[in-house]
């Protein structure tokens, strides 16, 4: 009891706030112009060749136009060179979906929807850990094995399987559960998944923070960035599966369908 | 079993493909009595919805028995005769539970990319591309119905197939379009395109109220279908000038509503639309919106422009200065099919429609690319095709 507590603190105090965000401006307001609409030009004919070299094009060019979209440049981040001119932070509370754990620990990701359930369904849904499988397509089965602790089997890469345990540092009835892992998990090493009221009757928003630490130190490189996108691909994917399960009873699909080229 | 099967731009043919099987519980298998060729179909045709991949088959208005269900479906049963709306809904997510349909939160299994290009993802569709889903559609012997405790109505003895098929489609896209318009009496409607979607829209707009429904469009079959069947005030639109012509027809008010059943491939000879067609087989424009400036530019002040649809993409040069200036309303979107299924079998079994007035063509399955061609190119007076497997 004392060390789920003590660990508890830990995480409170350790994986509280993301310091340094991927969305930091450090690109200069001109360059910012320049890269945007060359982007812009550069995506728009590379889609009306609607060939292969035409879809590279338009990667190039809507990288281009994110970069001046945003004004937020990866490799200017890696290289620590910043061209923008010093600005006040005008939204510091808004949530952000990919963020760096304090420390470059690694990504931390956070997504939000709204299930048209009680906060006592879906808490309860949630809580029965061994239903995980049903709506995380990337773990092949969950065990519980103590009253916080539960043993989790997932395919890693080259068909490998992996394991490790997982503990629950927090359950609050109805409002949260945040967990962490023991050993080197296929997904993430930590997270929270809350519960709260959507206005009038539109049931509940469920929000899933999730710890990916096997980035560590790589989100302030430019392929970590990349990569945070695929845990923040993850908890959607992972969150618009439990609401198709909580809503509608089954996952919508076309696996198996008949096709002109056979059964896909 | 044989199916119409997409495999590139202008490339339909009928081949053998798989049997469908339940694969969800709330699925069922019907087995296709009828089904029938879509104008929007036409723009798979043309290639102009991306996401479709060789193989995919088309199809989405269709009706037949019921052949297998699903061990959570238990309001059908095995040979209850039934037709299914084109948009697939679970019937229990916000949308579904306030009958909006054809927004569904829990139909696309491909939501994420839908999400990436309009940042929402709607329902599903039959046969209408990986953007919406990728299910198989029905212009099929056979297709797997999923949600089906809450899409398919069943019908009751008395009513042949061709009185009762378009529930699945163009019967609720007229009608809602006609709904959109908020028609008030002594109102005036006018339509734009005289195909079957047109067709519906404007006996729907008598249904609702109308004084007067003026339709347009540039061939004699359609007009003068939509003159003696649909009881509609036509006219051509070559070498005229429309708003102007509506303009004196309505007492110099314009009409008090606009439909614009023609959607991205209008055609049209002013220097606008050339510049559309050119910008559109270059690829630099998505969708030709010539229609809807027309509609935009006719429409009475403080009036609404109602979009059946289909658009896909961009739009160019829209008069949004015109609409705002006299402060139109827009209503638009996929049809909301199952909040229209039982008002309007009503209405058919009451005889006030009989929807098979639009079919000019019926042939067998194995027909369906000869089908398509002549409704794409509007030969042989070819207004609907409707096929039997």
């Amino acid at each position: 009891m004392a060390s789920a507590q003590s660990t508890l603190k830990n995480y409170q105090n350790t994986y509280a706030q993301g310091d340094q965000n991927v969305t930091t401006r450090n690109i200069g307001q001109v360059e910012r112009w320049l890269s945007g609409m060359s982007g812009g030009v550069l995506a728009a004919y590379g889609i009306s060749r609607r060939d292969w070299l035409g879809s590279g094009l338009a990667l190039i060019g809507s990288a281009l136009f994110y970069r001046g979209v945003s004004g937020h440049s990866f490799l200017y981040q890696t290289l620590n060179i910043s061209t923008a001119e010093q600005q006040p932070n005008f939204a510091p509370g808004i949530p952000r979906t990919v963020s760096s754990i304090p420390g470059k620990r690694g990504v931390r990701v956070q997504r939000s929807m709204t299930v048209n359930r009680s906060a006592e369904d879906l808490y309860n849904y949630w809580y029965d850990i061994e239903k995980a499988p049903l709506y995380m397509d990337y773990i092949d089965s969950v065990l519980r094995t103590g009253e916080r602790t539960s043993h989790w089997i997932a395919q890693g890469p080259m068909n490998k399987t992996i394991e490790w345990n997982s503990e629950l540092l927090q359950a609050v009835p109805n409002k949260s559960i945040s967990w962490h892992v023991h050993g080197k998990p296929t997904t993430a090493n930590a997270g929270k998944v809350s519960f709260d009221p959507a206005p009038d009757g539109r049931g509940t928003v469920v929000t899933l923070e999730l710890d990916f630490l096997q980035f560590k130190g790589a989100l302030g490189t430019g392929i970590g960035n990349l990569i945070g996108h695929i845990p923040e691909r993850q908890a959607l994917e992972t969150l618009r599966h439990f609401k198709q399960i909580m809503e509608t009873g089954e996952i919508p699909t076309t696996k198996g369908q008949a096709t002109g080229e056979g059964r896909k | 079993m044989k199916a119409l099967c997409w495999y590139g731009t202008h490339k339909v043919r009928v081949d053998n493909v798989p049997d469908p099987e339940i694969i969800n519980p709330r699925d069922a298998i019907v087995k296709i009595t009828s089904t029938a060729i879509c104008g929007s179909d036409l723009h798979l045709l043309d290639g102009y919805i991306p996401a479709m991949e060789k193989g995919d088959i088309l199809g989405h208005e269709f009706m037949g028995e019921v052949v297998e269900v699903g061990k959570g479906v238990e309001n059908l049963k095995k040979g209850d005769r039934v037709v299914v709306p084109f948009t697939i809904s679970c019937g229990r997510c916000f949308y579904c539970q306030r009958e909006m349909w054809s927004l569904c939160d829990n139909s696309n299994p491909n939501a994420w990319l839908a999400e990436s290009l309009y940042g929402y993802s709607a329902a599903g569709l039959y046969g209408y591309s990986h953007i919406y889903g990728g299910y198989a559609g029905g212009q099929a012997e056979y297709a797997r119905v999923p949600f089906a405790d809450v899409g398919p109505i069943k019908i009751p003895d008395g009513l042949t197939d061709e009185q009762v098929l378009f529930l699945s489609d163009i019967f609720p896209t007229g009608y809602m379009a006609a709904e959109n318009c908020n028609i008030q009496r002594g109102d005036t409607v006018a339509v734009w395109g005289c195909g079957p979607v047109g067709q519906f829209a404007i006996q729907s707009a008598y249904m609702l109220g109308a004084e007067r429904v003026i339709a347009i469009d540039r061939f004699p079959e359609r007009l003068r279908m939509a003159a003696e069947q649909s009881k509609a005030e036509v006219f051509n639109y070559e070498g005229v000038d429309v708003v102007e012509v509506l303009k004196q027809m309505t007492g110099g008010r314009g009409p008090d509503a606009c439909i614009d059943s023609v959607g991205l491939e209008s055609h049209g000879t002013s220097l606008d639309a050339i510049n559309d067609t050119a910008k559109q087989k270059t690829r630099l424009g998505t969708d030709r919106p010539h229609v809807l400036r027309q509609a935009i530019q006719a429409c009475r002040k403080g009036g609404t422009v109602s979009l059946p649809g289909v658009y896909g993409g961009f739009l160019d040069k829209v008069p949004f200065g015109a609409a705002f200036a006299k402060g139109l309303t827009f209503k638009m979107g996929q049809t909301h099919v199952h909040k229209y299924l039982h008002p309007l079998l009503e209405r058919i079994q009451k005889g006030d429609i009989d929807p098979s007035f639009v079919i000019t063509h019926t042939m067998k399955l194995d027909d369906a690319p000869h089908g398509y061609d002549i409704f794409k190119h509007k030969e042989d007076n070819c207004i609907k095709v409707v096929l039997k497997p």
